[in-house]
């Protein structure tokens, strides 16, 4: 046994495949369940892809760095879920490229943050945090009230989105930019077509306090507004997420 | 003193230039050590959820899930509050929910701020019985939800139904009406009487319980001044509270009302 190394040190080809075996033990743990994704994300009701404006704000939630604060991930503990609410399905996440799971509380988790506020709050809040909440650290956001947003991009944004299996009609690629500017409609006149294209979960109202204009700050309050929101938790069958 | 016993160690066999390499075992304990780590985490893989088949993933001899126990642990705790609140003296949950859920909006100190109401100020919008504050909170204001409430001031101003010098004229009377004097002879004050006492009640002394404010008391949501009024009648209003029926449970939005009963009685007394 003390000499069992020296009898393989001195076969190189031997100690090649040995080598070959030690190394691909560690890739078989990483690759192995990526195989069985499809059964370790849960079946749930009322998942979807983001809509187009929802899109652009996890976008401007990408840029502007919020994950370095807030993360995106209530986890199986009783304080998470007592003040968040229900704890992340690995479902919340099937359309996140990349997720937003985070790693750092600065500020609170975000994962359920959808409907827990105005919109009105939102907008006064991004635009000058402290002014809402004393003794917040969250840097202002003023700016993207000001921004007009470019919903241009969105038609190739969705389209690498689906490429990548994300379900999107090509017609929901080719009309994004356009679908963009209906989800922010004071009016709502599209609402039905909206909720037709993408589900009945969709919510369709001038984000920003400025119906004449499509910014970022529409874009950014529909994504937080939409958090959390989709899946049905009345519906959801307790043997499926219990593991 | 007894000098050490020589001993020579083994070597690999090697040499580069008289150099030589000693060939020592690893000390045992780390050994071992190594060896119990892995028998230890096969032990895990038979316990605990582990290995991914086919169609499902190993659920473990023990049965164990992070997500059933973190309900489990829900529960139970609900249980023990039910339980503790029942005891006299227990102290009331209402102000740790308030400043959970509550206070983005409505302010630490329950005052509100600009566009959030006051909730401490008596001046009630749908008349503050511990039922009505109950159905606000768990329906919300101007929500999805299919039993909200439904406050809305039109926009007076941007959909064209009254000419901009009205407006200013009508701002400047329903600043008025919270002042010594108002004049309830003027032109904006015949224009008020026609476009806004529907809602507003007669000289904006509001009706009791329908969600409208009253508009001749010195409360004011969105801010009692010309201007303020102005953009008010401008681009009208659709203030939402959210609704918490899916996020609080039936005894947490009780706590919470008790709350804001007790916190606006103490601050009338």
């Amino acid at each position: 046994m003390q000499n069992a190394h020296a009898k393989l040190e001195r076969h190189s080809i031997g100690f090649a495949l040995a080598i070959l075996f030690v190394a691909s033990l560690g890739g078989l743990v990483e690759i192995a369940p990526l195989f069985t994704i499809e059964n370790t994300v849960e079946e749930v009701e009322g998942m979807r892809p983001y809509t187009p404006l929802e899109l652009a704000g996890r976008d401007i939630y990408v840029r502007e760095g919020c994950y370095a604060c807030h993360s995106q991930m209530i986890r199986t503990l009783r304080s998470d879920v007592e003040r968040y609410g229900h704890f992340s399905l690995a479902a919340e996440s099937m359309y996140d490229r990349p997720f937003q799971w985070g790693s750092k509380r600065t500020g609170p988790d975000l994962a359920r943050v959808g409907l827990k506020y105005s919109d009105a709050w939102h907008v006064a809040h991004l635009q000058d945090p402290t002014a809402l909440v004393p003794g917040s650290v969250m840097p202002p956001y003023a700016f993207l009230s000001e921004t007009r947003l470019s919903p241009a991009y969105l038609e190739s944004a969705l389209r690498s989105l689906r490429l990548a299996g994300d379900p999107y009609s090509p017609g929901q690629v080719r009309e994004a930019p356009r679908h963009a500017a209906w989800q922010a409609d004071r009016d709502a006149q599209y609402e039905d077509e909206l909720r037709t294209l993408y589900g009945e979960n969709v919510q369709v109202r001038d984000f920003d306090g400025q119906p004449e204009r499509l910014t970022e700050m529409d874009a950014l309050v529909a994504y937080l507004q939409m958090l959390g929101t989709l899946v049905d938790f009345d519906a959801l069958d307790p043997q499926e997420i219990a593991r | 003193m007894t000098e050490p016993k020589e001993k020579t160690p083994e070597t690999t066999d090697h040499e580069w230039d008289g150099i030589t390499e000693f060939r020592n075992p690893v000390p045992r304990i780390f050994k071992l050590s190594y060896i119990l780590t892995i028998l230890i985490s096969v032990l895990m893989w038979v316990l605990l959820p582990s290995w991914p088949g086919v169609r499902d993933i190993w659920p473990g001899v023990l049965g164990y899930s992070s997500r059933t126990t973190v309900l489990e642990g829900v529960e139970e705790a609900k249980a023990l509050r039910q339980q503790a609140s029942a005891q006299a003296g227990a102290r009331p949950l209402g102000s740790i929910l308030f400043a959970d859920n509550c206070a983005a909006c409505h302010g630490y100190d329950l005052a509100g701020q600009t566009g959030f109401p006051n909730l401490i100020d008596a001046a009630w919008l749908w008349s503050g019985t511990r039922e009505e504050i109950i159905a606000t909170i768990r329906y919300g204001i101007n929500t999805d939800h299919p039993d909200t409430r439904y406050s809305e001031m039109p926009a007076f101003g941007r959909d064209g139904m009254l000419p901009r010098a009205e407006l200013e004229a009508i701002s400047d009377y329903v600043a008025s009406l919270s002042g010594p004097a108002p004049d309830h002879e003027s032109a904006a004050a015949v224009a008020f009487d026609e476009n806004c006492s529907a809602c507003h009640g007669a000289r904006g002394s509001g009706i009791a319980g329908s969600g409208v404010p009253v508009l001749d008391d010195a409360h004011w949501i969105y801010g009692g001044g010309t201007d303020a009024i102005l953009e008010t009648l401008h681009a009208g209003r659709q203030g939402v509270m959210p609704a918490w029926e899916s996020r609080l449970n039936d005894r947490q939005i009780e706590e919470l009302a008790d709350y804001l009963i007790g916190a606006a009685d103490a601050q009338g007394s």
